[in-house]
């Protein structure tokens, strides 16, 4: 009896515990990455993890921001302590120069660019320089992209964020504290006479496209630039430079300029955060959407689309709103309780962009020559 | 056994009679002849100089046989073996000619000592560190510099950086020695102090030596054989005596030593070499035993050319082949008296002996010794 | 070929052909340097003039042959004012940074101004640093609302609005002629220090008072080392990028350069456009080096007679003190004041225009060069290792170049030694963003793109004829005859270089050296066109930092930088010993 009963028993336990033991060793064999990964990126995985390397060239992304994002990267797909991601950073222009150089060499040292361009994108995909995508996460930002009037082109560029001008100011300048803009009326009053920042739309894209888009929604801007005129601005084009002027009281009022600036600055010195305030223009925030697209001939396409993936969801949008104060297109999101105080409601803000983004290219010239013969 | 001949006596080259042998050197630079068909030989152990003005082309010559210069035509050959010969796309490079080479700015280098620079040959020749010792010690011991030898070069005196080129010429016993206008940097006194040690080493050490210099006096003393050299050519090749005494034509005379050169015509020849001059002045013509150079035939136009220690001064009148004219100049100079004396148009040098007593203004009459008459090629 | 071999003296000897004499040591040598001068230097330039011809569509990747880009420089809106501006920038600076190296070189070499002997390493010390840096202290010294000077003259001095401003082109002219005044100074004051007192002593002994003396026998021949300096601070200033930059680009102020960076790297970029700009500006100042080079340098040599003595000395009187403040006052606006300003903004977290004790940090310090503090800068920190070694190899290859050029232009003679020197009189005149422009072009295809060796590449190629400078000027010292009894005693042409050319020339190659190494580390507008991720140069890290962070992080990698520079200054000084620093 004694031998049956263990017998039985043992068969019992064995019964027991093999599943467990199956899947002891199922867990203990299978990589470990976030159970809640897409096809799509769990196709992409183990190629990432070979190629080992992955370099991002935009303008966005701070040290903060690239070194959290390629945390967050390595983390959630396990590509290992060897895996290195570049965060290449350099001005808008100079992002496009040097992949349109490469992408004319034929030599690539750049795998993802991300920029506000769709001029150069839209021209790029025509000619096949760019990846063909299969992204399990576009489809949640597609809805929200085409509504914010950003063009994209997927499946060869998405549109993984946005920025946005927002009038910032200093209330602890003399003179401005009761200042508040919610308007651009507000902005242009009079009485604000050098306390203003002209921003240089010969120097960068983002002006001209803001400006061409206000144009579209209706605004005039031969007023516009009277207006501001008559307030005797100061010059400028880099946002940084502009922020400083702000801090600094200079010029304590910008007209557009990021909260993420000002983040920033707060950061570096929080009590910043009492004096620098900011608002939205009811006439419409123009939504600049980054372009995200992945050069052909590459050398790490598939960390470079894994990465494009990362942005696209949400961990990795966290990262970066976190980071830059900037907007996600994904349907629901929600920004982390850090940035919801710098970021407005996406709902029940107007948001506008354009409808032909690469027609107005070829509206840029005149819209140069125009400002240029009111400011300089 | 002396050092030097110790030296020279562990070379054993064998080629005997021309040791060195120049033909047909030929350098162009551009349009201009620098060296125009220089050929001459030097044979083992003899001294050589090269003596002419800047531009003559000695120096060419001699940097075309060191191998600093590539020459257009001809060839050089030393001990047998040709250093250069464009014709046969011969060309051998600078520092495989075994030849050592003083310059005329000594080229001592300012950062070694005395003895490095010396031992710089040796060691090029990775001769065994004992040994180079040993050969260092003695040709510094030849050229009187074994005090010098830990000095750097700039502690030293030209003279002393003189014979440091020397000792580091001759140390590796070269088969050569080449000096390129050695002593011109010297001050006066050291100069000549310098010739005759100079000439005292090389012939101990014995090595066959090829001497530039624009100084005649420096050749004279020095040289076993004179070439002097003019506009790229030859004038003269000779022993210092013959050069002296024998200066085939006007521009040798000239540039060896002090001589009195007027126009003449040869009006006869009475021997072998030897004949009669006619020379004028604007008192009147004489006729002048001579001895006669090469080329010289009756009726040829001459010059003649008497050594001032030649012409005799005296109150007398000596004769038909007398001079006669006035003493403008008698500058009293300690073993002799240096005198012009006015002839007609021309202007006499003479050397006359302090007990002559000659004065200026007086009348004298010159007489001309015909065996140092020599009537030249123009 | 006829082979005798003799056992005498212990060297083999052959009669060589003339073909093999053809490849010696020393013609293979001049051969390969010769290629890699002309593929260094030609090459990029021609690449850079064929790109001028050639005109960008609309859709900015496809290009047609034409002359437009050429049309547009005098038509487009921007362009000419950017040249008229680079035009007034050059001249002014000309003028401002001769008047300081004139009086200072003058006060220096020829009165009894009290002290001048200590004071006189201290006049070089703007050569050195970098203007760029120069640039931001300046902006925050008297840059509109926030310069600190401005600020205390509003609190103490009762001044309304701002007294100074520097961010124009008034400001740039300011920066630019300070910071070239020493230029200017070392050639004035070589050129009056090596004057033979004779030659004024016969004027006065002729009846000429001082002034009269000074102004008809001094001031002419010193003439020619004026106009070599005014020239080359002019040339320099057209291809100056960082001042403009800094303080007049952004205001509405561009310059030439500026102009030529926007159309590399800029929203509008078009490189061939830039091309174009390049040859403009690459064409006149190339042609000034040259006149300066061929035509003024040399007559700058007749006073010199290579004796040492001393030249007269002025007895100023009372007005000696005067002197020694207008040097001091120098000294203070162009060395201490910024650099107490950078040193003053670096600590604060944020600039503000004022002095807040209680926000004092060294935070920017850590962020800037601490590579592992968790809030790191990358390109600031990268900056930092890139730039020594950058530094490092640079001057040594460069020099090894310039030795072997030196040598190929002063000790052999025909054509290709001229061809050789006007080959290094050319990266000098060109702006170096434009040499920068043509190196990316013509590199992009090669492994060496998108590394350090890329930027080695521009540095050698622009940098190298200073170097080939400092050797040359010791070589012309040192006679042939030198070399030639190396030859005679039995060395080849590499162990004559080796054993005696080398060590002869010591001198100049550590000057040589010392002075590459310096300039590789201030280095701004090459390693900016040519940098990208891990190649970060320490001035394109302040370019980083006050591109996209601010004033006070800049000031605080920019006053490091300063300190590097100047500790090589004195270590230099200390090694090199008094004569050393020529330009």
């Amino acid at each position: 009896m004694g031998s049956r009963h263990s017998a039985r028993a043992i068969r019992q336990l064995a019964l027991l515990a093999a599943p467990l033991a199956a899947a002891a060793l199922l867990t203990a064999t299978a990589p470990v990455y976030a159970d809640d990964l897409t096809p799509q990126e769990k196709a992409l995985v183990d190629a990432a993890r070979k190629e080992g390397e992955v370099t991002v060239l935009n303008p966005q992304f701070s040290d903060w921001t690239g070194q959290h994002l390629g945390e967050g990267f390595i983390k959630r797909y396990n590509l290992g302590p060897n895996f290195k991601f570049n965060n290449l950073r350099k001005g808008t222009g100079a992002t496009v120069a040097q992949t349109r150089q490469e992408i004319q060499a034929g030599k690539h040292t750049v795998d993802i660019l991300i920029v506000s361009a769709p001029g150069f994108f839209d021209e790029a995909s025509k000619r096949g320089a760019f990846e063909k995508l299969d992204s399990g996460y576009w489809k949640n930002h597609a809805e929200g992209v085409k509504a914010a009037g950003q063009y994209s082109n997927y499946p060869y560029v998405v549109v993984p964020f946005a920025y946005t001008f927002q009038p910032v100011w200093n209330s602890s300048c003399p003179g401005m504290e009761h200042f508040n803009a919610t308007s651009y009326a507000d902005v242009l009053k009079p009485e604000l006479k050098g306390k203003t920042i002209a921003s240089d739309l010969t120097k960068s894209f983002t002006y001209d496209n803001t400006a061409l888009a206000l144009e579209e929604a209706g605004m005039n801007l031969n007023d516009l630039w009277t207006k501001l005129k008559a307030t005797d601005p100061l010059i400028e084009f880099r946002t940084e430079p502009k922020m400083q002027m702000v801090v600094s009281c200079q010029r304590p009022l910008d007209m557009w300029n990021l909260t993420g600036r000002v983040y920033q600055d707060v950061l570096k010195k929080p009590d910043l955060i009492k004096v620098l305030k900011w608002g939205t223009y009811k006439e419409g925030q123009v939504m600049l959407g980054n372009q995200a697209a992945v050069i052909k001939g590459a050398p790490h396409p598939n960390a470079a689309k894994l990465f494009i993936e990362y942005l696209l969801s949400k961990p990795g949008t966290d990262v970066f709103v976190v980071g830059e104060m900037m907007y996600s297109f994904m349907k629901d999101y929600t920004p982390p309780p850090e940035a919801q105080k710098y970021l407005f409601d996406m709902k029940t803000t107007k948001m506008i962009g354009l409808k032909d983004w690469v027609a107005s290219q070829a509206k840029f010239k005149q819209l140069r020559a125009d400002w240029q013969t009111k400011f300089q | 056994m002396s050092v030097g001949s110790a030296i020279g006596a562990m070379d054993n080259k064998n080629a005997a009679g021309h040791y060195v042998e120049v033909e047909g050197l030929v350098k162009l630079y551009g349009n201009d002849r620098a060296v125009d068909d220089v050929s001459f030989s030097v044979p083992k152990g003899k001294f050589l100089t090269l003596l002419g003005p800047s531009g003559c082309g000695k120096t060419t010559t001699l940097m075309s046989i060191a191998g600093l210069h590539t020459i257009d035509a001809g060839q050089i050959r030393v001990g047998g073996v040709v250093y250069t010969a464009p014709a046969e796309g011969l060309f051998l490079p600078p520092e495989k000619r075994d030849i050592g080479m003083v310059f005329q700015s000594y080229a001592i280098w300012p950062h070694m000592t005395v003895a490095e620079n010396v031992a710089y040959p040796l060691e090029i020749r990775k001769v065994a560190r004992a040994e180079i010792d040993a050969r260092v010690a003695d040709v510094l011991k030849l050229v009187g510099l074994s005090q010098m030898a830990s000095k750097l070069a700039t502690q030293l005196s030209g003279g002393q950086q003189q014979r440091a080129a020397l000792a580091r010429a001759i140390v590796p016993r070269p088969r050569l020695l080449l000096f390129d206008e050695p002593l011109s940097n010297l001050d006066l006194k050291l100069r000549e102090q310098m010739r005759v040690e100079l000439k005292r080493i090389q012939h101990e050490v014995g090595i066959t030596s090829i001497y530039v210099t624009h100084d005649q006096a420096e050749a004279l003393v020095m040289s076993d054989e004179i070439i002097v050299m003019s506009k790229g050519r030859i004038e003269q090749k000779g022993g210092p005596r013959e050069i002296y005494a024998r200066p085939v034509n006007a521009y040798v005379s000239n540039f060896i030593g002090v001589a009195n050169l007027l126009k003449g015509r040869v009006t006869a020849v009475t021997a072998p070499g030897r004949g009669e001059v006619e020379i004028a002045a604007a008192g009147g013509a004489v006729q002048v035993p001579c001895l006669l150079g090469k080329g010289m035939a009756a009726g040829a136009d001459a010059v003649v050319s008497v050594r001032p220690e030649n012409v005799e001064a005296s109150r007398q009148n000596g004769g038909a082949a007398a001079l006669e004219g006035e003493v403008i100049q008698a500058i009293f100079l300690g073993n002799c008296v240096d005198c012009r004396v006015r002839w007609g148009d021309f202007e006499w040098k003479v050397m006359a002996h302090p007990r002559a007593g000659l004065k200026t203004g007086e009348k004298v009459y010159l007489r001309l010794d015909p065996e140092h008459t020599l009537a030249v090629l123009p | 070929m006829s082979t005798q071999t003799l056992a005498d003296g212990g060297l083999e000897q052959q009669a060589v052909s003339r073909w093999r004499s053809l490849v010696t040591q020393e013609s293979v040598a001049t051969i390969v340097v010769s290629v890699i001068v002309a593929a260094a230097v030609i090459l990029p330039l021609f690449v850079l003039v064929v790109s001028s011809f050639r005109v960008l569509d609309s859709g900015g990747f496809d290009t047609t042959w034409g002359l437009d880009n050429y049309r547009t420089l005098y038509t487009d809106r921007v362009i000419p004012k950017a040249f008229l501006n680079t035009l007034a920038v050059s001249a002014g600076s000309t003028v401002l940074a001769t008047f300081f190296g004139v009086s200072l070189a003058w006060i220096n070499a020829r009165t009894n101004c009290p002290g001048r002997d200590r004071l006189e390493p201290f006049n070089l010390i703007p050569f050195f640093l970098s203007p760029f840096v120069g640039a931001i202290a300046w902006h925050n010294l008297a840059g509109g609302k926030t310069g600190l000077l401005n600020s205390w003259a509003r609190d103490y001095l009762g001044v309304h609005g701002n007294l100074l401003n520097v961010d124009n082109l008034l400001g740039v002219i300011w920066v630019t002629g300070i910071f070239f005044a020493p230029l200017v100074y070392l050639f004035v004051v070589g050129s009056l220090r090596r004057m033979d007192p004779s030659l004024e002593d016969s004027a006065r002994t002729t009846g000429a008072g001082l002034l009269r003396t000074a102004t008809t026998i001094t001031l002419p021949l010193v003439a020619p080392g004026i106009l070599s300096g005014m020239i080359i601070v002019f040339v320099t200033s057209a291809g100056e990028f960082g001042v403009p930059f800094k303080l007049s680009a952004p205001y509405g102020w561009q310059t030439l350069t500026t102009q030529i960076f926007s159309k590399a790297v800029g929203d509008d970029a078009n490189l061939y456009l830039g091309a174009a700009m390049s040859m403009a500006l690459g064409i006149i100042t190339v042609l000034l080096i040259w006149i300066q080079q061929a035509y003024i340098a040399p007559r700058s040599f007749t006073t010199v007679t290579g004796k040492g003595f001393r030249p007269n000395v002025i007895d100023l009187g009372g007005w000696k003190w005067l002197a020694l403040a207008f040097n001091v006052t120098f000294l203070l606006i162009a060395v201490v004041l910024p650099i107490l300003c950078l040193l003053v903004v670096s600590l604060h977290p944020v600039w503000q225009a004022e002095i807040i004790p209680k926000d004092l940090t060294l935070h920017n310090y850590v962020r800037t060069l601490d590579f592992w503090a968790p809030d790191h800068i990358s390109a600031a920190t990268n900056g930092i290792v890139n730039s020594f070694i950058l530094a490092f190899l640079g001057a040594t290859i460069a020099m090894i170049l310039s030795l072997v050029v030196s040598y190929m232009i002063h000790r052999t003679k025909g054509f290709g030694a001229r061809l050789l020197d006007f080959l290094c009189v050319v990266p000098v005149g060109f702006p170096g963003i434009v040499l920068a422009m043509g190196v990316l072009v013509t590199y992009i295809k090669t492994p060496i793109y998108a590394t350090l060796w890329i930027i080695l590449l521009g540095y050698i190629t622009r940098f190298f004829p200073y170097g080939q400078r400092n050797i040359s000027s010791v070589m012309l010292a040192i006679s042939e005859e030198l070399d030639q009894s190396s030859r005679m005693a039995g060395a080849s042409w590499f162990t004559t270089l080796r054993r005696i050319t080398i060590p002869l020339l010591k001198p100049g190659i550590f000057a040589g050296w010392v002075l590459l190494f310096i300039i590789f580390l201030r280095e701004l507008s090459i390693s900016i066109i040519l940098y990208t991720s891990g190649t970060e140069t320490l001035s394109v890290g302040v370019y980083y930092l006050t591109n996209y962070e601010n004033e006070t992080l800049t000031s605080a990698l920019s006053m490091t930088q300063t300190v590097m520079l100047l500790v090589c200054v004195y270590i230099f000084r200390r090694v090199a010993g008094r004569e050393a620093l020529t330009a």
